[in-house]
C-alpha cells in the first residue's frame, strides 16, 4: 500500500473506445511520479476498476503488476501503439469491417501470407451468408407487421468483426496472473437481458471467462455484438456506468484516482443538422455526465458531514445550513457503516480532458497510430499539470482550515 | 376530507406525480380515475384533493391538463379520459393518432374513412411532406458534399430517424386542450420537467414559467424523445424529453411543498423486453433507451429513500449530538426542499403495473384497444392498491390509517 497514511487507493478507468489512449497517458504520469496529484510519488493502487476500454487497461496492469510493478504502464503503451493501433494497411487490433475493399486491394495484405485475405474473405462470406439466411427466414415467417419485419433486417454489427480485439486481449493479458495477484480488479458490464450492472472480480477471470468478461465490458451495443459470459448475455458497462466511481467507494477505497474521457456536455459541439448517430452519442454523454456528477456529489456530502460532525463533537456552534449538510452527509455514511466499521473522508482526484477529444461518436473507433500518440501525449500533459482547483477534485477536510476544499466542478 | 380544501383535515398537501412513457400515459388516466373517484384505499376511500401536479413527457401533458382545472376532480379526469379515447387514440373515426404522424406515403391513410373525410388535409400533408423531404435532401446533401470529414462519418451524418416523425398532431392537441388563461387563474401548483440538451441538465418549468414565459412549448419539449422528435427551443436552449434525466419528478413535487405524493409510473421492465434471437439495430437502440430510463427511475426513487435515510440519520444519532428540535425546523434534507420549507416526513404512494405493459414499441402504439386496455389496467391496479406490494413509503407514527 503506497499511501503514507495507510489509506486504500483505487484507480477508476472509464470507457471511451480509442480515447482510452488518453488514460494511458495519464497513467504514464501517475506511475512515473510525474504528477503533483500523488505528490510526485509512484502510484501503487490497491483496487483497479474499469469499464469498456478501461477494463482492458485495468486488467492489463493488474496482470503485469507482480512482475513489472509501475513499469507495466510502459508495456501498456507499447501494446496500444504496436498491437491496437492501425498498421500500414489500415488493420487495427480492435475491430475489422467485414469485406473492407481497401484491405483486399492493398498489395501488402498478401505479404507474408498470401492466403490470409482469402481465408478471411471466405470466413466473412460464410458469416454473412448464414446471417442473411436467418434474417430471410425471420422476414418470411415472422408474425409481426411488415414494417417491423423490415426494420429487423438491418443490423450494423453484422458488418463488424471483433476477432482482432479478442486476439489482442489473448495476446496481452495473462489471466492466471490476475487470479494470483493481491491487487483487486473489477470489470464492469451491463446485463443485456435484465439491464442490471454486473461486476467481474479476480476470481471470475478464468482464461475463458476473463476474455469474455473484457469483451463484454467493451461491447458497445449497436456497434459490436453482445457477448455471452457463462449463460448470460452482456454488453458494454458504459450503458449504465461508464465511470465505476461508486463501485470504488463501495469496495472501501479512500483515495480514488478517476480518469475519464468525457468533456462537459456543454462543450460537445452540436451540428446544425441533427443525425441519429450524433443524437444517440449526446444522449449517452448526458447520462454518463449525470452519473459521474451524482457520485462526486455523494462524496462531497460525506466529507462535509464528517467535517461538521467533528466540529459538533468539539463543542463548536454550527450554522443551520451546516446542520443541513450534516444530515445529508449522514444519510450517505449510514449505509456505508453497515458494511465497514469505520468511515474516513474521501479523496478523489479527477483527470479528464477540457475539450472534446475526437470528433463525436465515430472518434471512439479511430485507432490511427498518430491519433493515439496524440491522445497519450494529451493525457500525460494533463496529469503532470493536474490542478485540483480546475479539475474539481474532492479533498478531505484539512485540520488547519477545518473546511474541505471543495472547488466547484 | 373536505371536498374543496387546500389540504386534508390534517393539513397534508397532496401531489400527483406522473412519469413519462408515451402511450402508456393512458395507464395514468386509469389510476387517476380511481383516485379522484375515491375508489382507492390509498386515499382512505375518499376522493383525492390534490393541489400539486408534476409530470414528465406524456405525464407533463396529463399533469397540465389536470392543473388547469380550478379543482381537479372526477369530472376533470373524465374529460381527460374522453380526450385519450377520442382524440389521442387511433380509431376508425380519427385519422391516425393524436400525437405523431409518420412522414412517409402511407397507402392505408388514403383508404382510412377517418382521413377521407378531409381529403384536402390529406393532400396538404402530402405536399408538406414532399417539401420537407426535398429540404432534407438539399440540406443534408450539401453537408455530405462540403464536409471535410471522413466519408464513413459523412454518410452516417446524413441519416436522421427523427425526420420520419412529425409531432404536428401533438402540437395541435396541446394548443386545443390546454388553456393558459385558465391555468394562470387556478390555484394549483404545476411543474413540467425537460432536459437541457445543450448542457445536459434537468430543466424544471414551474407554473409561472409556463403561463408567463415559455408557454405550452414546455410540454412539447418534455415529450421530445431524443432521436424520435427534434428538440424544442426554450429560453434560448434546446430542450428534450425530461425522462432522460428525471422520468419521475418527485423532487419538484416535494419542492412545491407536498406531504403526500401519489406517484404513478409505467416503467417497462427491462428483463421483460423480448430478447430477439437475431439482434437488429432498432431493437438494440430501444433496449439501450429502456435500460437508461429504468436506471434513471431507480435514481428518482433513491431521492425518496434518501429522505428516509436522512430521517434515520437524524433519529439514529445520539440526540445530544444534534439539536433535533432546531433541526426539525430548519433542515432541508436531500437538497429536495427549497430553503425555508419546513422539514416534514413524506408519505409516498406508488402505483405501477405489476406486469410488463409490452415492449418498447408499445410506447408509440396509440391504437384504441391498447389505450382502452391500459386505462382499465390502471383503474384496476389503483382499486386494489396494496401498500405492501407497491412498497409505499409511510412515515413512522403515521397520521392516517392506510
Amino acid at each position: 500500500m503506497t499511501d503514507p497514511q495507510g489509506r486504500k487507493v483505487a484507480l477508476v478507468l472509464s470507457g471511451g473506445g480509442a480515447n482510452g489512449a488518453y488514460a494511458v497517458g495519464v497513467l504514464k504520469a501517475l506511475f512515473s511520479g510525474k504528477s503533483i496529484a500523488t505528490k510526485n510519488q509512484l502510484l501503487d493502487p490497491d483496487i483497479l476498476l474499469g469499464t469498456s476500454i478501461g477494463s482492458f487497461n485495468a486488467a492489463f496492469l493488474v496482470s503485469q503488476w507482480d512482475e513489472y510493478g509501475a513499469a507495466a504502464v510502459t508495456n501498456l503503451e507499447q501494446t496500444w501503439l504496436e498491437t491496437l493501433a492501425a498498421d500500414a494497411i489500415g488493420q487495427n487490433g480492435g475491430y475489422r469491417f467485414r469485406f473492407d475493399p481497401s484491405y483486399y486491394l492493398h498489395p501488402r495484405s498478401y505479404i507474408p501470407n498470401p492466403l490470409r485475405p482469402m481465408v478471411q474473405l471466405a470466413e466473412d462470406g460464410a458469416f454473412l451468408a448464414w446471417d442473411i439466411v436467418q434474417r430471410t427466414v425471420n422476414l418470411v415467417t415472422s408474425q409481426e407487421t411488415i414494417r417491423e419485419r423490415l426494420a429487423e433486417v438491418f443490423n450494423f454489427p453484422t458488418f463488424i468483426s471483433v476477432e482482432p480485439w479478442a486476439d489482442t486481449i489473448r495476446k496481452s493479458i495473462n489471466f492466471e496472473a490476475i487470479r494470483r495477484t493481491s491487487k483487486q480488479l473489477s470489470v464492469v458490464a451491463t446485463n443485456w437481458t435484465t439491464g442490471k450492472l454486473k461486476t467481474f472480480h479476480n476470481h471470475d477471470m478464468s482464461d475463458r471467462l476473463g476474455l469474455q468478461a473484457i469483451l463484454a465490458s467493451s461491447a458497445i451495443p449497436g456497434v459490436f455484438p453482445s457477448v455471452y459470459v457463462g449463460a448470460e448475455s452482456y454488453v458494454d458497462g458504459g450503458v449504465l456506468m461508464n465511470t465505476p466511481l461508486s463501485e470504488a467507494v463501495q469496495l472501501g477505497a479512500e483515495v480514488i484516482h478517476v480518469i475519464y474521457m468525457d468533456p462537459d456536455v456543454a462543450s460537445i459541439p452540436q451540428s446544425a443538422l441533427a443525425s441519429s448517430v450524433a443524437t444517440s452519442y449526446r444522449l449517452q454523454e448526458i447520462s454518463w455526465a449525470a452519473t459521474v456528477n451524482d457520485d462526486i456529489g455523494d462524496a462531497r456530502m460525506i466529507n462535509d458531514g464528517i467535517r461538521i460532525l467533528k466540529r459538533i463533537e468539539t463543542g463548536d456552534q454550527v450554522a443551520d445550513s451546516e446542520l443541513q449538510a450534516l444530515v445529508q452527509g449522514m444519510s450517505k455514511i449510514v449505509p456505508r457503516l453497515k458494511r465497514y466499521t469505520s468511515f474516513k473522508p474521501l479523496t478523489i482526484h479527477r483527470y479528464h480532458p477540457n475539450e472534446e477529444l475526437s470528433g463525436g461518436a465515430l472518434g471512439l473507433l479511430n485507432l490511427q497510430r498518430d491519433h493515439l500518440e496524440d491522445l497519450i501525449r494529451k493525457g500525460f500533459f494533463d496529469a503532470t499539470l493536474h490542478d485540483c482547483m480546475e479539475q474539481g477534485c474532492v479533498l478531505p477536510p484539512t485540520p488547519q482550515t477545518g473546511a474541505a476544499a471543495v472547488p466547484a466542478a | 376530507m373536505p371536498p374543496s380544501g387546500r389540504a386534508d383535515s390534517q393539513g397534508a398537501r397532496h401531489a400527483v406525480v406522473l412519469s413519462g412513457g408515451g402511450a402508456r400515459g393512458a395507464y395514468e388516466v386509469g389510476v387517476l380515475q380511481a383516485l379522484f373517484a375515491g375508489a382507492s384505499s390509498s386515499t382512505g376511500g375518499r376522493p383525492l384533493v390534490a393541489r400539486i401536479f408534476t409530470g414528465t413527457s406524456v405525464g407533463a401533458y396529463n399533469a397540465t391538463f389536470l392543473a388547469q382545472a380550478e379543482t381537479a376532480g372526477a369530472d376533470t379526469v373524465a374529460r381527460l379520459k374522453e380526450l385519450w379515447c377520442r382524440r389521442i387514440a387511433e380509431t376508425p373515426a380519427t385519422c391516425g393518432n393524436g400525437v405523431y404522424r409518420l412522414r412517409v406515403p402511407d397507402p392505408t391513410r388514403w383508404l382510412d374513412p377517418g382521413c377521407l373525410r378531409q381529403p384536402l388535409a390529406l393532400l396538404g400533408e402530402a405536399g408538406q411532406d414532399a417539401l420537407f423531404w426535398s429540404g432534407y435532401a438539399l440540406a443534408y446533401g450539401a453537408q455530405l458534399l462540403t464536409s471535410d470529414e471522413p466519408p464513413f462519418l459523412r454518410a452516417a451524418e446524413t441519416f436522421n430517424l427523427a425526420a420520419l416523425f412529425s409531432r404536428q398532431p401533438l402540437a395541435e392537441l396541446v394548443a386545443d386542450t390546454i388553456d393558459l388563461g385558465r391555468l394562470r387563474a387556478s390555484a394549483n401548483a404545476l411543474a413540467v420537467v425537460a432536459s437541457d440538451w445543450v448542457n445536459g441538465r434537468v430543466s424544471v418549468f414551474r407554473k409561472a414559467d409556463i403561463t408567463e414565459r415559455v408557454g405550452t412549448a414546455a410540454i412539447l419539449a418534455s415529450a421530445a424523445i431524443p432521436g424520435v422528435f427534434p428538440p424544442v427551443e426554450l429560453d434560448g436552449t434546446a430542450c428534450v424529453d425530461g425522462g432522460l434525466l428525471m422520468n419521475t419528478p418527485l423532487r419538484p413535487a416535494i419542492a412545491e411543498g407536498a406531504d403526500v405524493l401519489h406517484v404513478i409510473y409505467v416503467d417497462p421492465l427491462v428483463s421483460a423486453l423480448p430478447f430477439p434471437p437475431l439482434p437488429n439495430t432498432l431493437d438494440t437502440s430501444s433496449r439501450i433507451y429502456t435500460i437508461l430510463l429504468a436506471a434513471q427511475m431507480n435514481g428518482d426513487l433513491r431521492v425518496a429513500a434518501t429522505v428516509n435515510e436522512e430521517l434515520a440519520a437524524l433519529g439514529g444519532r445520539p440526540a445530544s449530538d444534534l439539536p433535533v428540535a432546531r433541526a426539525r425546523r430548519q433542515v432541508a434534507p436531500g437538497g429536495a426542499f427549497r430553503d425555508g420549507t419546513p422539514y416534514r416526513p413524506l408519505e409516498i404512494h406508488r402505483y405501477r403495473p405489476q406486469t410488463d405493459l409490452g415492449g418498447a414499441e408499445s410506447l408509440l402504439d396509440f391504437r384504441l384497444p391498447h389505450i382502452d386496455n391500459l386505462i382499465a389496467r390502471g383503474y384496476q391496479d389503483a382499486l386494489h392498491h396494496d401498500c405492501r406490494a407497491c412498497a409505499c413509503i409511510v412515515p413512522a407514527g403515521t397520521r392516517r390509517e392506510v
